[in-house]
């Protein structure tokens, strides 16, 4: 799997680059119009990340370019604006995805996963970590083969866990993934209740307690221990 | 007061002491014209009479053809010569069954070197009438000035003022930066002209620093967007890097936040931007309860927590026309509010009556004055987070609907209740 992201901003360009080496996709990363096209001419890739105000919205052409050579992957747009109409703008010409500035890493990380699965063979659709397995069609989620019952919130929080596994992640990007309209958060104290409650049904049936709390800065879904 | 009305008052109060003054002097005037021509035909009369009595005529028929009064004779002794006296009298007519005024010249004269006293009579006219006539015509001629004045004044006021009205029209729907390029004819009239002039480039002044302003705003709040995004990100990455000692992970935490904050202030600067600029102007009919009930189960987490409870029985249904994602946004900020800043095991009571909607939550009383609660610039120290950008984009949506918010605070408990739709559009 290969993905490419184009952003003209180095410095946010190297800590995506940072932060998704070692996934299990290739990245790569490039900072110019000319140097994104001459990259999608020569390579296919599985998933586009553009930044669409890249030189003066030459985004969206990249995105055309893109679209006329029929290429497959999909894309993901990044943005510094995040009004209704230039979202739909984005998925109008094409995008499978919208990110707004500012955004985590962990959520871009999640979001180039859920396209990257999307192109992968059916009846592959499984995410696995350790004795956890989770059906991404059914929702289904096994623990040594047997079957738990999760909240929607509380299955969103162990993919996105997964999704995200041996990295920091911070409350505030949970709260976002969880709740993604929300507008204005003050406290996360609330996940906290949903994190226990996972970790129980996890943990009951006998399921090692993979959550592990940063201090001061969040959680980290690890085999290691910390 | 229109100015239509303020002129007639003005009419009136200089013409009704004119009318008033000027009828009695009229009808003074009037009298002394008539009793001076009644005395005057009464001396011919008398000159007639002596006339006929000298010259010893016989013929009766003659003399009553040269006088119109009534005369009597009255034999009077000794030889007193009486002045010409003039008065009047009320005698009583059987005709007309009432008493009749009348003129009344008394005199000597010598009728064969024999004295008599002359009487003579002449009918005058009823004063009373006189005046009633006189008081009839004045009012009715007050009337009818009164009526063409206001007939004129009306023709005018649509007329010349016209210009001047539209000017009104224009100010009172003015918004900045709603198309405001208006042209109005000034009638040729060289104030008006002036006036609209001035409103014009007024108008363009404002409408220019508003759109500066804005424009202002939204690039400020754009540009931010990529640094927090870098700094924010850097972060991350660094979380990733090493194992953070407790100190570094507190430091490392606090900068996060801050940049959180940073995040949400320019998130909320977008949105009043986007508000500002008419980003939302697609309304259906949204019913408030529906969005209220939704807000709460999706944050039943924080409720719980908090162990609050809900009081939802006297809520009833409230359509309203508005755009979706506003109202979204304005039940949740108000919504969240009365959560976050709640007790341990306190209450949220919502209801509605009429076209309002109370949310009612227990909290501890503000230090903040409650008119200043809006204002974006107003924080309440105690509380780390935004309130006071979430409640000014609350009123920033209550103003684009003309909706009437309005807050009250007692020691335990804070009051914030929204009048959908009572504040009409200043109509024209």
């Amino acid at each position: 799997m290969k993905v490419l992201i184009v952003e003209d901003e180095a410095k946010l360009l190297n800590n995506i680059l940072t932060y998704l080496s070692n996934e299990s996709f290739v990245c790569e990363g490039v900072a110019t119009f000319s140097e994104a096209k001459d990259k999608i001419n020569l390579n296919d890739y599985d998933c586009y990340v553009i930044d669409i105000m890249l030189d003066k919205d030459n985004g969206l052409q990249l995105i055309e370019h893109i679209k006329q050579l029929e290429k497959e992957g999909g894309i993901i747009i990044i943005s510094a604006k995040d009004s209704l109409d230039d979202k739909l703008l984005g998925l109008d010409i094409g995008a499978d995805d919208y990110l707004t500035k500012p955004f985590h890493l962990s959520e871009l990380n999640a979001r180039i996963k859920a396209i990257l699965r999307r192109r992968q063979n059916k009846g592959f659709k499984k995410m696995a970590f350790e004795e956890i397995v989770i059906d991404l069609d059914s929702h289904e989620v096994n623990v040594n083969n047997i079957k738990i019952e999760l909240t929607t919130k509380e299955y969103q929080l162990l993919t996105y866990f997964i999704i995200n596994k041996n990295k920091v992640l911070r409350k505030q990007s949970i709260v976002e993934h969880l709740w993604p309209d929300e507008y204005d958060f003050s406290s996360y104290d609330f996940i906290y209740t949903h994190l226990t409650n996972l970790r129980k049904k996890l943990t009951h049936v006998g399921c090692k307690d993979y959550i592990k709390t940063i201090y001061g800065l969040g959680y980290k879904f690890s085999a290691d221990s910390v | 007061m229109k100015l239509l009305q303020r002129t007639l008052i003005y009419y009136l109060f200089i013409s009704i002491p004119t009318f008033i003054v000027g009828s009695v002097a009229f009808y003074y005037f009037l009298q002394y014209v008539i009793v001076d021509q009644v005395d005057e035909s009464l001396r011919q009369d008398k000159y007639e009479i002596i006339n006929f009595v000298n010259n010893n005529k016989n013929d009766v028929t003659e003399l009553y053809k040269a006088i119109s009064c009534t005369y009597f004779l009255k034999p009077i002794d000794g030889n007193i010569n009486l002045i010409d006296k003039y008065s009047f009298v009320h005698e009583y007519d059987s005709i007309e069954m009432d008493l009749q005024p009348y003129r009344e010249l008394k005199t000597s004269i010598l009728i064969k070197e024999k004295n008599y006293e002359l009487t003579m009579r002449e009918s005058f006219v009823d004063s009373d009438s006189l005046m009633f006539s006189i008081l009839f015509f004045a009012i009715l001629l007050f009337g009818l000035l009164t009526i063409g004045i206001t007939l004129i004044n009306w023709r005018v006021s649509k007329r010349i003022w016209n210009p001047f009205y539209h000017v009104l029209r224009v100010i009172a729907v003015y918004q900045p930066d709603k198309n405001n390029s208006f042209t109005i004819d000034s009638d040729n009239i060289e104030e008006f002209k002036i006036l609209i002039q001035a409103i014009q480039k007024m108008i363009k002044r404002i409408d220019k620093d508003f759109n500066q302003q804005k424009k202002f705003i939204d690039h400020v709040a754009h540009e931010l967007q990529t640094p927090i995004a870098i700094a924010s990100t850097q972060l991350e990455v660094f979380m990733q890097k090493v194992k953070l000692s407790d100190e570094t992970a507190e430091m490392v935490s606090n900068i996060d936040n801050t940049l959180l904050r940073l995040k949400n202030i320019n998130k909320a600067l977008l949105l009043l931007s986007r508000i500002h600029n008419d980003q939302y102007l697609q309304k259906k009919e949204i019913n408030i309860k529906e969005v209220i009930q939704e807000y709460l189960q999706t944050h039943l987490d924080q409720i719980s927590i908090l162990n609050l409870s809900l009081d939802l029985e006297k809520c009833d249904d409230l359509i309203i026309e508005m755009n979706e994602t506003l109202a979204g946004i304005l039940i949740g900020n108000l919504l969240s509010n009365a959560i976050k800043h709640n007790y341990q095991d306190g209450n949220i009571k919502v209801y509605t009556k009429n076209k309002e909607l109370v949310i009612e939550n227990t909290g501890s009383k503000l230090n903040i004055e409650t008119d200043q609660l809006f204002n974006i610039y107003v924080k309440e120290n105690k509380t780390e987070e935004s309130l006071g950008i979430g409640l000014s984009i609350v009123k920033e949506i209550c103003n684009t609907y003309n909706f009437k918010i309005e807050y009250f605070n007692t020691e335990h408990v804070h009051q914030l209740s929204v009048a959908f739709l009572i504040l009409e559009k200043a109509s024209s």
